[in-house]
Formats: C-alpha cells, sequence, structure tokens
C-alpha cells in the first residue's frame, strides 16, 4: 500500500490561523515537499528513508512529515507504530536535553511519559485543529506542550554547594561590554562562539545551560530592568554567572588543546 | 488567549528561533504568562544549542515496549466513547480548581456542584453552558450532554425503586437555581437569566 492510497494524493492543507494576524499556519517548505514526494512512495520504502539518521542531509525524514503520516487516520496499523516508534524515540531525545535539570531519573522518566502521553492524544485528536502546529514545527510544539504539561520550570539551575562562589569584592571590571555579553544569535560565528559550541558538552549542566542562552543571543545582563537576560532567567547573580564563564574558558582552553 | 495559545504564537511568529524583542512584547502584552514565556524561550534555547544526545540501545528497547503500549492505549481510548466521570476532577487536569472553574464558566461554585451532581434538569440548562463546559474542559458538547443527562435518567430509575428515600430530589430548574443563589451578583444573574 502507498501513503497516498491511504487518503487523497494531495497534501492537506492546514486549517488553523494564527490568532493576531489571521493568516493560516504553514508547513515549512521542505515538510511540504518532503510530503508530496512521499505521498505516492509504498510503506516499506518510507521505512527504508526513515534508516537514515543524519539530520543535516537531504533525504532525512523530518519530524513534520512523521507527524503528518501519522495523523491519516486511514494507515495501516504495523505502519502507524512502526512511524510513531521512529516519532518517539526523536521525542525522547529532544527531552533528554532537559535531563540535566532533573535530580534523579526516576523524576525525570516521569516527566517524559506525561509529556509523550499529552503529545499521542493531541496527535490523534481530530476533533479540533488544536494539534496541527506539530506540522509546523515538532520541537516547539513538544516544548510548548512540555510547558503546559509540565507547569515546573524547564530550564533551571539546580542550586548545589559546588555551585556556591563567594563574591570578590575587588571585582570592578565591566561585563556589560565582554565578549559574553554581546553575542547575537545570528552573528557570524567568532572564534569565542565557535569554541563555546564546540566544547558545549565539556562544561557542568549549570555552566552549559549558560552557554546555550549565550549562543542564542541572551545577554547575561542589561541596565534596563524591564530586558529579559540570563541573569534573570536563571536567578543568579551576573557576577556568579561571569565566575561560571571564567571556568568556562579554563575548560574550553583545555579541550582545545587536547584537540591540537 | 491561554498560556498553550500564547506559546505556540509566539512560536508562530519567530519560527527561525527566539527573538527576544518579540519576546519582550508577548510579555508586556501577556504579563500573567511572562515567566512561562521566559521558560519556554530558554528551553528553545536549550533544544536549539545542546548537543544532540543519542540514545542508548537499552534506552531505545524500552522506549519501543512503552512507545507502542501509550500507542495501542490512547488509540483504544479514543475509540470508545469519551466518559465523563466529573466535570470537576477534570476541570483539575486543566489546572482549574472549583472556584476557577466556576469563574470560567460565569457561575457560582454552588452552581458548579448542581452540574456536578447532575441536580440541574437538562433541558432548562442554557446550550451556552453546555458549549462554555465543552471548551473549557476540551472535550464534545456531546460528551458533556451524556455526563448532564446520564444521571438525570440514572437519578429517575433510583427515585422509581426507592421512592420512600428522602435524599432524592426531582431535579432542579436552571433558572430557579439561579434566582436562588446567594454567592452571585444580580448583575451576573441577569447575564445567566437571559442565556
Amino acid at each position: 500500500m502507498t501513503a497516498s492510497e491511504t487518503d487523497s494524493a494531495e497534501v492537506k492543507k492546514l486549517t488553523k490561523r494564527k490568532q493576531e494576524t489571521g493568516e493560516l499556519y504553514t508547513r515549512r517548505a521542505d515538510a511540504e515537499r518532503q510530503i508530496e514526494n512521499i505521498l505516492c512512495l509504498e510503506s516499506e520504502e518510507i521505512l527504508a528513508l526513515l534508516k537514515n539518521k543524519h539530520r543535516e542531509t537531504d533525504n532525512y525524514f523530518l519530524d513534520e512529515t512523521i507527524v503528518y503520516l501519522l495523523r491519516d487516520a486511514n494507515i495501516d496499523n504495523n505502519f502507524r507504530e512502526d512511524l510513531y516508534i521512529e516519532l518517539n524515540k526523536r521525542l525522547w531525545k529532544l527531552l533528554k536535553k532537559f535531563r540535566r535539570n532533573f535530580n534523579n531519573q526516576a523524576d525525570f522518566e516521569d516527566f517524559g511519559q506525561k509529556i509523550e502521553l499529552a503529545i499521542l492524544r493531541k496527535l490523534f485528536d481530530y476533533s479540533t485543529n488544536s494539534a496541527e502546529y506539530m506540522e509546523v514545527n515538532f520541537g516547539d510544539f513538544v516544548i510548548k506542550t512540555a510547558k503546559v504539561v509540565w507547569r515546573g520550570e524547564l530550564v533551571k539551575i539546580i542550586k548545589d554547594k559546588e555551585l556556591f562562589y563567594s563574591q570578590r569584592e575587588d571585582d570592578e571590571e565591566d561585563y556589560a561590554n565582554s565578549i559574553e555579553n554581546n553575542i547575537k544569535s545570528n552573528d557570524a560565528l567568532t572564534d569565542y562562539t565557535l569554541t563555546l559550541k564546540e566544547g558545549l558538552s565539556q562544561l557542568p549542566p549549570h555552566i552549559m545551560t549558560v552557554a546555550e542562552l549565550l549562543l542564542d543571543g541572551w545577554k547575561i545582563e542589561s541596565k534596563d530592568e524591564t530586558e529579559l537576560t540570563i541573569s534573570k532567567k536563571l536567578k543568579v547573580s551576573s557576577r556568579t554567572i561571569r565566575n561560571w564563564l571564567t571556568e568556562a574558558r579554563a575548560i574550553l582552553a583545555d579541550y582545545k588543546e587536547v584537540k591540537k | 488567549m491561554n498560556l498553550e495559545e500564547v506559546l505556540e504564537e509566539y512560536a508562530a511568529v519567530t519560527p527561525a528561533g527566539n527573538d527576544l524583542k518579540i519576546l519582550q512584547s508577548f510579555s508586556d502584552k501577556y504579563p500573567q504568562f511572562a515567566d512561562d514565556l521566559a521558560d519556554f524561550a530558554a528551553a528553545r534555547a536549550v533544544v536549539k544549542h545542546a548537543p544532540e544526545e543519542e540514545l542508548t540501545e537499552e534506552e531505545e528497547a524500552k522506549l519501543q515496549e512503552s512507545g507502542l503500549n501509550n500507542l495501542r492505549s490512547v488509540l483504544s481510548s479514543l475509540n470508545s466513547p469519551t466518559v465523563l466521570q466529573s466535570l470537576v476532577e477534570t476541570a483539575k487536569t486543566k489546572g482549574l480548581n472549583r472556584a476557577k472553574f466556576a469563574a470560567a464558566l460565569g457561575l457560582s461554585t454552588s452552581l458548579v456542584i448542581y452540574l456536578e451532581k447532575r441536580r440541574l434538569d437538562f433541558t432548562t440548562i442554557p446550550q451556552k453552558i453546555i458549549t462554555k463546559l465543552a471548551q473549557i474542559l476540551e472535550t464534545g458538547e456531546e460528551t458533556i450532554s451524556v455526563y448532564l443527562k446520564q444521571s438525570q435518567q440514572f437519578a429517575e430509575n433510583r427515585s422509581l425503586k426507592t421512592e420512600t428515600r428522602a435524599e432524592i430530589q426531582p431535579p432542579k430548574n436552571f433558572t430557579e437555581a439561579v434566582r436562588e443563589d446567594q454567592q452571585l451578583s444580580a448583575e451576573e444573574k441577569r447575564k445567566l437569566l437571559e442565556m
């Protein structure tokens, strides 16, 4: 059976609209193209494509394409199960990025299980179009669902004795203009950000979180009290963050040396 | 807009990733969700930049088994008609305690209890209340109607068999219940009676 035999060979349009502008949601062009292309394939051919694990390659099977196929109520049951196993693996790989915010594995699994069930219920809810954003951006849909279902903070610093840094009274350095406070997410990657990105996995969890926010364009601190900063989000003083970044620089320098 | 809609809207207008200026404008517009928006944006940053983590073989095997169980269980529950056990308990799963649930419906907590215990004559309940209940509890109007009607039949059946039981009372008229309510203001009552 081909995927197209399950329904019309035409890609189904999304019906949900953005609340503010009234515009219809649209899938990304790559997802739309891929869905068009796979509708004439046999389910075995689709399952063969799922074996490609390299996200950066052209024929990588997109999450949104799997969602599209799964939301077809008429697909063969075994095919649905194979597709879901793959989507579920991707879901948990994404959720693993939050593992560091949980004190133990059991709490993390409880979190993951809640999110998985919420996603599943939305995925097969044909009575409303509330799940359509899943076909626009599966990753964002998962994060949004996690935020709503879990209710607790997804990104936080787990306070630990080892994270205590005494405040240096003589620290007068102005960091407002420092490299770390001025990384823009869209800037060409500087040596510093490149090193930070490459060496991310070498950093301890709390510093890794700071580094991820820096890479995303967040400032450590701001003179504008209303501006969202890393310090505000993580409820950690900017001085502590700067101390962590000093530590990060040392770790990254060692990492670079080892790589040479 | 509720939290879910606000987060989705922010994601939809920033498809390439966070835009802290747009985030700020959303926080200004929805101050009640400012912390949630900040956490959502931070979570997006983590997902975008954190190194990809592979699953171990053991994790994959475990996920395959639990995932299929979850899939089958959700699909089978979809195939059987949804039966609500309790309006109030279902509202709790949506983050609404009794008071918030009543406020969202524009009712008093005592009227919510009338609905919960199916003490109101179904035919007198305004359709708008049923529609609101379905929206808030994210279910179909039919499911709500079944809940509210079911017990009426149940109560009628019971009253036939146990005529002597003093606690079984005939269902109350919605209008009458609103008029007798001690919690609602005159304005709130007027709005409900006009439905």
